[in-house]
């Protein structure tokens, strides 16, 4: 009565997924309205996970970007370049563990940068007797987070008058962006587990709709997860469609937002680069996809547990 | 087939519901279980069935210890064991031989053999003709019958039965006796929970008798219970 070879039995596995996606798609019609209501659920708390995604990747990607310019600068002292001393310094520089890249900036280089900044008023420079600017090198470190413990080393070296790598705003700015994290990780699970919840209580209704059916299962022998796939898959495609409605959603705001931001942006001389819609999107499809499907699956496990206590 | 050696139950508060029962069914056997209300038939059923399981003493039933039984073996001592209640438990929305099929489907059988078994099984509680008939459109003993084709269709060894005539009057709760008695004859044991004097009196049948979880007479062919 039981097909016993390999074949026989995934023909049968094969049978039962048919089973279970017709006896799910049975469930999400009869109990239509609570359907419904469930797809709501999922996109108000989805909507909610996936702005705080979208506003979570925009602060890594801007972290990231400063990060990648985080960078050493040791000035030198007076009269302490010499050729010999700076070849000295330079070799030591790179020996230092955690130094990626090592350029030297002369007083002349120094002055012309300034010039360049000043633009049309580079002509204050013109005044001056002699360069008043430093000599410099710019060391760019392996791993921004460690540029404090590098900028200490650099300063302890022969020649280096005093290291500057804005340790304020560098230090400032990552302890933010380890917060946001932080933080966002706590909200992702609080809202998750909060509509887990809503999701679990909605589908506990179609459940609850079936017991007759379930105890019947229960008492011919049928297996609790011959039981429970059914209600598993009705949950995951509720919050797959769920996911799906929020996603469209939010990827229409966020791009309408995008371009009304750089606009604004573009008009007041900012340069905060937000993450392109297209790039955002995958990101947000990704994590919506996966909290919805994930979110409709254990609710509604979490609803037939009580009804396969028998 | 079935055996109680010393069992004691009790629900979750602390209350006694059975104490210190020991009997044993062999295969072949048909047997009823009197008592009433309250005495503990149903605790003696649920323990059968793994409902539930023994505070202490040992339930064995079709040879497997129920005390050790994992919970995932579960449904496959249900296979073996067919189930009818006093109120059919029938789907509305499927018909006679829908009924019966689902209980072959929900385990996994053979579509070939879920097309074979129905109508024999039907046949056999003599219903042959109705199979398309949804449970509304059939009478009491009539959907007692569905749920009997349903219990038997995996050709179980055992049938349990909850009060089977407890909805039924009584020429028909007679019929529903004989089916048993035939069903027993073509060797599957049968045991019956019941309050249904009559019945237990005109079969003369193995008779168990609980009062306040206790077992007070074993006869091998009684009646429902012996005037003081």
């Amino acid at each position: 009565m039981y097909g016993m070879t390999a074949k026989g039995y995934t023909a049968m596995k094969l049978r039962n997924s048919v089973y279970y996606f017709k006896e799910a798609a049975t469930g999400i019609w009869r109990n239509r309205l609570m359907s419904l209501a469930s797809v709501i659920v999922v996109v108000l708390t989805l909507l909610i996970l996936g702005s705080f995604t979208l506003i979570n990747l925009n602060i890594q990607a801007i972290t990231e970007e400063i990060k990648g310019q985080v960078e050493i600068v040791a000035y030198l002292e007076d009269g302490a370049d010499s050729v010999d001393a700076l070849s000295r310094l330079r070799a030591e520089l790179v020996e230092l563990k955690g130094v990626q890249r090592v350029t030297f900036v002369s007083k002349e280089e120094a002055l012309e940068r300034l010039r360049e900044r000043l633009g049309n008023q580079a002509g204050i420079t013109d005044g001056l007797e002699r360069n008043p600017l430093p000599a410099s090198f710019e060391i760019r470190p392996q791993d921004p987070e460690q540029a404090a413990v590098l900028s200490d080393k650099v300063a302890r070296l022969a020649g280096v008058d005093s290291v500057d790598y804005g340790q304020q705003i560098v230090e400032q700015l990552f302890a933010f962006s380890r917060g946001i994290q932080v933080f966002g990780y706590i909200v992702i699970a609080f809202l998750g587990i909060v509509s887990l919840f809503l999701i679990a209580n909605t589908i506990k209704l179609t459940v609850y709709s079936r017991r007759s059916q379930i105890n019947i299962m229960k008492f011919v022998g049928a297996t609790d997860w011959f039981i429970r796939w059914p209600f598993i898959l009705e949950g995951i495609f509720l919050g797959l469609l769920g996911a799906l409605i929020t996603y469209l959603l939010l990827f229409f705001g966020y791009g309408f937002l995008y371009f009304r931001a750089s606009a604004w942006m573009y008009q007041n001389f900012l340069s905060v680069k937000m993450v392109v819609p297209e790039v955002a999107g995958r990101e947000l499809l990704r994590f919506l996809f996966f909290m919805g499907a994930g979110i409709g699956a254990v609710g509604s496990g979490i609803s037939v547990r009580r009804f396969l206590k028998v | 087939m079935i055996s109680f050696s010393n069992v004691n139950y009790s629900y979750q508060k602390g209350t006694s519901a059975l104490s210190d029962i020991s009997f044993h069914v062999d295969k072949g056997e048909f047997v009823f279980l009197v008592g009433v209300s309250g005495a503990g038939k149903s605790s003696v059923l649920k323990l059968i069935f793994r409902e539930t399981v023994a505070g202490s003493g040992q339930v064995a039933v079709l040879a497997r210890n129920l005390n050790r039984l994992r919970r995932r073996e579960v449904p496959y001592l249900r296979r073996q064991i067919g189930v009818v209640y006093q109120d059919f438990r029938l789907l509305p929305e499927k018909t006679a031989a829908e009924n019966v099929a689902f209980a072959l489907e929900v385990i996994e059988a053979n579509p070939k053999e879920i097309k074979r078994q129905v109508p024999r099984v039907l046949n056999l509680v003599g219903l042959g003709d109705k199979g398309a008939r949804y449970p509304h459109q059939l009478s009491g003993g009539e959907q007692q019958r569905v749920a009997m084709a349903r219990a038997l269709v995996n050709n179980p060894p055992l049938l349990v039965c909850d009060e089977p005539t407890g909805n039924l009057d009584p020429d028909t709760s007679w019929q529903i006796m004989t089916l048993l008695s035939q069903i027993n004859l073509l060797g599957t044991t049968v045991f019956i929970a019941t309050h249904d004097k009559e019945v237990v009196d005109r079969m003369g049948r193995r008779v168990l008798e609980l009062q306040d979880g206790r077992l007070v007479r074993d006869d091998s062919k009684g009646v429902y219970r012996h005037e003081a």
